[in-house]
This record gives C-alpha cells, sequence and structure tokens, in this order.
C-alpha cells in the first residue's frame, strides 16, 4: 500500500531520530541515512487508516485482494487495522498462498507493523520482504519516492529487506534492515535510499579505449562511482530528470586484467549505500557486455528469474551430498557448503 | 598532472580515509556472545557483527557439565532459514543457517546504535547444584559480499547455574507469522517431482509442527504431518495445496495455494457420481422401457 510521505511525517516527529546502519552488499554494513522510530498507535478503530495501519474498519483504503496481489477473494479489516485476507484466493505456481490465523489471539490488540520511506527509482517498483518472503510492493512516482506500509505483525525481531528495479530491468541490490519490533508498537524505518544500479557497455575493453557505464538512481543526483583497480578511481555523474546516468570512462591508465565498478547517490542530505559491482575486463580487444537477467543464473538454480525458498530447497537437497551436479556448486570447489548458501543468500529476490 | 592521475589521487586518498574511519575494504572482527538469563534457565546465542554484514553463520556449542536436559529454541531468531536447524547430539549442538540479504546488527526504534541479533536460546536445566560450562567453537561466518568470504570467530565460553526449570511460558496467543509456500521442481532432486518448499517463523512459542493437505472436489485430503520441501502426491498440480504451521501451543496459521492446473470434467466428477449418475440412467431407461412394454396392444 502506497501513501503520501506527508502522512508519516508528524508521527516520525514522536520519536527521536537517529542515523542506523543498513546491510547492503560487499559485506560490510555501510552506513545511511537511515532512521528507525516508534510511532505511536493510537487512531486504530477512527474508520481512517492512519500511518501504521493498512485499514481501518470499514475502510480499506482502496485495497482489494485483487491488488494485494491475490486473484480474487474478499478483502476485510481485522480489530487490529491489518488486512485480513483469509477470504483472498490466490492462483498456484511459484507464488505465494494466502494465509489464515486460526487459534490466535489478535482481536483487541493494538496493531503491530512497520513502515518504510524513501528514495528509489523513478516510476519503478519496490519490493518488501519479510524474513526472506516477498510481502508487499509499491510504484514509485516520478519523484521516486516511496512508501511501503506492513501490518498484522507480532512482536519480535525482523529480517525487512527491500529492492527495486530499474528500467532495464536490473535489479539493484537489497538493503536489508533488521529490525525488532514490540508488540503494539508500528516502527518507521525512514530514510531508505535503494543503491543505484550499475552496468557497462562491454564486458571486455580494449585498452585506451573508452568504456560506458550506466544505470538509475533517484533523478537529478549526483552518483559516485568507483572503479577498482590496483588503485581506486572515482568519478562523478549526475542523473537526468528520470533518474538515468551514464559515464564515458578512458581506460587508458588502467591495468591488463578484470576490474570491478560501482556506484552510490547522495542527494539532499540522503545518501545510499554502494550497489551491486559491474566486473569489466581491460585486454586487447572490444566484447560488448550481454543483456543482464534480473537474476544471475547461478544462484537462480530451477531458472524461474527468481531466488527464493525454492531454490534454497534444491540447494539444501545437496548440501554435503557427494557429486553434486555443477550448475549447484555456485563458488567451483566441489562441493555444495554454506559458502554456497552465502552466494545464493547476496542474490536472494524472494 | 591528467585528470585521471589526480582522479587516482584523490581516490587513493578516499581509501586510506575510509580505511582508517572503518570504511570500505576494511572488515571487523564479529563475535559470538553467550548471554546467561539464570532466572529463565536461559542462554541465549547472540551475533555481534561489529559493522560487518553477514549472510551465513554454522558452528557448534558444546555443553560441559552435569544437566538434566536442554532444549533449543529458534523463536525470534534473525536467521529465518535453517541448513541445519540446532539439534543436540551428545552435548554438542551443532547449527548452520542462512540470513538473505545479511545481518549488521539488529534496529531498536529510537536507539542510536545497532545491537547483537539473537541466533537461538537454549533452556538448560543443570543437575542440582551443578555448573554447566557452555562453548562456542568452530564458528565461521560468511560475509554478504556475493563471493561467501569466510570469517572464523573466536571462541566463546561461559559457566552457566540456574535453579529447577520454571514453568513454561503459556502467554503466546498470536499465530505464527504469515508465509507464502512456492511450488518447485527440478530434474537432479527428488526424481524430477515437483514439491512445496515454505519458512514459516513464530515469535512467541516458537513452530512445533507442519502439516500439508492435497484437495480436489471429490478427493478429500487429510492433513499429513510434513517437513519443507515437501513432495507433493498430486503431481498433476490439480489440487488446492494448504499448509499449516503450528506452534509449540498449539496457535495456527494455514497458507494455502490454489491449483496451477484446472481441473476437467472428468477431474471434477468423483467415481461414486458416476457410478450413481450411470444407475439412475439405468433405472430411468428401466423404467421407460417397461412403460412402453405395458402400453403396447397384446
Amino acid at each position: 500500500m502506497v501513501r503520501s510521505p506527508r502522512a508519516i511525517l508528524p508521527l516520525l516527529i514522536l520519536g527521536g531520530v537517529f542515523v542506523l546502519s543498513a546491510t547492503t552488499g560487499h559485506g560490510r554494513a555501510e552506513a545511511g541515512s537511515v532512521t528507525v522510530t516508534a510511532i505511536a498507535n493510537t487512531t486504530c478503530g477512527n474508520n481512517i487508516v492512519n500511518a501504521g495501519e493498512q485499514c481501518d474498519g470499514t475502510s480499506l483504503d482502496g485495497a482489494t485482494c485483487s491488488n494485494l496481489g491475490f486473484s480474487g477473494g474478499s478483502l476485510s479489516c481485522a480489530a487490529n487495522c491489518s488486512f485480513n485476507t483469509s477470504a483472498c484466493s490466490n492462483p498456484g505456481g511459484s507464488g505465494g498462498g494466502g494465509n489464515s490465523g486460526g487459534g490466535g489471539g489478535d482481536v483487541g490488540i493494538p496493531p503491530t507493523g512497520a513502515v518504510f520511506s524513501g528514495l528509489a527509482y523513478p516510476k519503478s517498483t519496490v519490493t518488501l520482504l519479510k524474513d526472506a518472503s516477498v510481502v508487499a510492493s509499491a510504484k514509485v512516482g516520478q519523484d521516486a519516492r516511496f512508501q511501503l506500509s506492513l501490518a498484522g505483525l507480532s512482536g519480535g525481531n525482523y529480517i525487512f529487506s527491500l529492492y527495486s528495479e530499474d528500467a532495464a530491468g536490473n535489479r539493484s541490490a537489497l538493503s536489508t534492515f533488521p529490525v525488532s519490533i514490540t508488540q503494539g508498537a508500528t516502527v518507521a524505518v525512514s530514510g531508505v535510499f535503494i543503491p543505484p544500479t550499475i552496468n557497462a557497455d562491454k564486458a571486455e575493453v580494449k585498452k585506451g579505449d573508452v568504456i560506458t557505464f550506466f544505470g538509475q538512481s533517484a533523478p537529478a543526483s549526483p552518483v559516485t562511482i568507483s572503479i577498482h583497480s590496483e588503485e581506486e578511481a572515482i568519478v562523478k555523474a549526475v542523473t537526468d530528470k528520470d533518474g538515468a546516468y551514464s559515464y564515458q570512462f578512458d581506460t587508458d591508465e588502467l591495468g591488463l586484467g578484470d576490474h570491478l565498478a560501482k556506484s552510490r547517490t547522495a542527494t539532499s542530505g540522503e545518501i545510499s549505500a554502494y550497489g551491486k559491482a559491474v566486473t569489466f575486463k581491460v585486454g586487447t580487444k572490444n566484447v560488448e557486455a550481454e543483456k543482464k537477467s534480473a537474476a544471475p543464473a547461478a544462484s537462480d538454480l530451477n531458472d524461474d528469474k527468481r531466488i527464493n525458498i525454492v531454490d534454497f530447497s534444491i540447494l539444501a537437497y545437496w548440501y554435503k551430498r557427494s557429486a553434486p551436479p555443477q550448475r549447484f556448486d555456485l563458488n567451483h570447489d566441489g562441493a555444495v557448503n554454506l559458502v554456497d548458501f552465502s552466494i545464493m543468500a547476496y542474490y536472494w529476490t524472494g | 598532472m591528467n585528470s585521471f592521475a589526480l582522479l587516482k589521487r584523490i581516490g587513493f586518498a578516499a581509501v586510506v580515509l575510509t580505511g582508517l574511519l572503518g570504511g570500505a575494504g576494511f572488515v571487523s572482527a564479529a563475535d559470538i556472545i553467550l548471554e546467561a538469563k539464570p532466572a529463565e534457565n536461559r542462554v541465549n546465542v547472540l551475533l555481534d557483527t561489529q559493522g560487518t554484514a553477514l549472510n551465513a553463520i554454522q558452528g557448534d556449542i558444546a555443553l560441559m557439565g552435569s544437566f538434566d536436559s536442554v532444549r533449543i529454541s529458534t523463536s525470534n531468531s534473525i536467521v529465518p532459514l535453517w541448513v541445519d536447524a540446532p539439534r543436540a547430539a551428545d552435548g554438542v549442538i551443532h547449527f548452520s543457517g542462512v540470513i538473505p540479504g545479511g545481518f549488521g546488527g539488529l534496529l531498536l526504534p529510537d536507539v542510536p546504535e545497532a545491537k547483537p541479533g539473537l541466533l537461538f536460546s537454549l533452556i538448560i536445566a543443570p543437575a542440582e547444584h551443578q555448573r554447566v560450562t557452555v562453548n562456542a567453537r568452530h564458528v565461521t561466518a560468511y560475509l554478504n559480499d556475493g563471493q561467501g568470504t569466510a570469517m572464523a570467530l573466536p571462541l566463546a565460553r561461559l559457566d552457566f547455574s540456574a535453579g529447577p526449570l520454571p514453568p513454561a511460558n503459556a502467554l503466546d496467543l498470536a499465530s505464527p507469522g504469515t508465509f507464502f509456500p512456492a511450488i518447485g521442481r527440478d530434474s537432479s532432486v527428488f526424481e524430477g517431482r515437483w514439491f512445496v518448499a515454505w519458512n514459516a517463523l513464530d515469535r512467541g512459542s516458537g513452530i512445533g509442527h507442519y502439516e500439508v493437505r492435497e484437495q480436489r472436489p471429490g478427493k478429500e485430503g487429510d492433513w499429513i504431518a510434513a517437513a519443507s520441501p515437501y513432495i507433493l502426491q498430486d503431481q498433476e498440480l490439480k489440487s488446492v495445496i494448504e499448509v499449516k504451521a503450528i506452534d509449540t501451543l498449539g496457535n495456527q496459521r494455514i497458507a494455502r495455494l490454489e491449483p496451477s492446473h484446472a481441473l476437467s470434467w472428468g477431474d471434477r466428477v468423483s467415481k461414486r457420481g458416476i457410478l450413481t449418475a450411470s444407475l439412475t440412467l439405468a433405472l430411468i431407461a428401466a423404467l421407460v422401457w417397461r412403460a412402453k412394454r405395458t402400453r403396447m396392444p397384446q
């Protein structure tokens, strides 16, 4: 469900604001401008959908089973101002199923939830994962700002992740937020900045020729591109109104061999972490880069363009077994072990 | 100095600066913390990443000393996917699990710094007046870097003593969290048969067990105790698949997958229905034939 970022602004004032770290790639929890604050839940039951609520009484905020991803059925609102999807139905396949609770005692408890807001790419879709499964998505406007709400949670520790996909179909790195939520409270995770995507026009570039890096981020924002060689080179580009950027890099000073480039964006006080890196080779000829698929083929074991519990189950089947198929041995060390799971976890899409 | 050389110098300075500040390229140590909660007979096994993003971890927890029982709880763990769920065997608990997207510290509302995250808890009942020594050893974590870079964690040790086990906490009234089963298959596993896989978490008493039911019109299925992945009985994928997660106190949540393929006319009608319809038709035909025979002039 998407709401105006303005709706949550007064509520953020309820809690102190702290800058915390979010997990992205490269093995480091990188500092960003993310803040985690508690929102007081005092409005559930007033038939108006406030921040932190998915619905309220008879008001479903325009939501239906269909636009929540189900194929049909009847949506209602539970007493804790979260959607009751028990009467929604879902088609089969690799998608998720409908859920219905039973034996629980949720009625009468104030809503427990989380609200995420920040910047992605203009006109993209932001996807939210809870504990490694896709639970919500939101369309992003031209200004690249998004807001996603999740209600109906229990108190406890959660691993939330967000990613987006650029206009060319390249997925961003996962931005992960392990958050502790108290029963009856809603937490606002604001200042999320989805890292930019980056791609290169060549897989191999002839030394001295130009290689073009391009990708997408927030509109009209400076992008820092870091090119790793024996020494790191840092160059700057600026995104256009659609968030697209490109930079033509002269490889004259790069040594022969493999290199990688990654990018990050900063805009009006908000700074993203570095996104996924693109690798390229400086050699003796120019080789055009292949179009990237949304999910890296290596970790997508059943080739359905998603890396999720199905791929995890296939890898788990071969875990510590002798003579695994070569395509499941992601690091090519002759065995399926936790290293392969770590590689899969990095590329996870839910 | 050309522009690239200048950029190189700027870049070098940036690397030095970020290195000094603990930035890119600097890998912090991570630790296992063994936290004693004697009043609850509980030892929490915590992961302190110290700012390093980790997405997989494995290791052993060894218990030495005399104890009556040990129970393991993964409730409220930061690990959503276990490869080897922690299980005690001969006083050693081996575990390995995965955190998609990585874990760099637990964020608490209005708290300025990230905190260690819970891997799992041990509920130990030491023998009377006895002390149990808990050792974390052979713990290896993997960086969230797409390459599975390994990082050995230092040993941790805790001397633990507690009284008899307190009565079980029966305050968990909440259902397990929402979860989303998915079906899949691959020629290399389960002889290429379709399976359903899922992962449910319960923040209260913890998941007790799962059950699966496959149903289609005319074929009522039974709930069957199951674990993920579960090989489907209906390989035509024409059945509704339901997965029930039940926590240790009996609270439950059901996730439902509609059939991937539509039922044909023949699938919809049960054998009993076909038999009944056939017998009815035969009876009507017999009655009509008899009626015609009686009306015929002698």
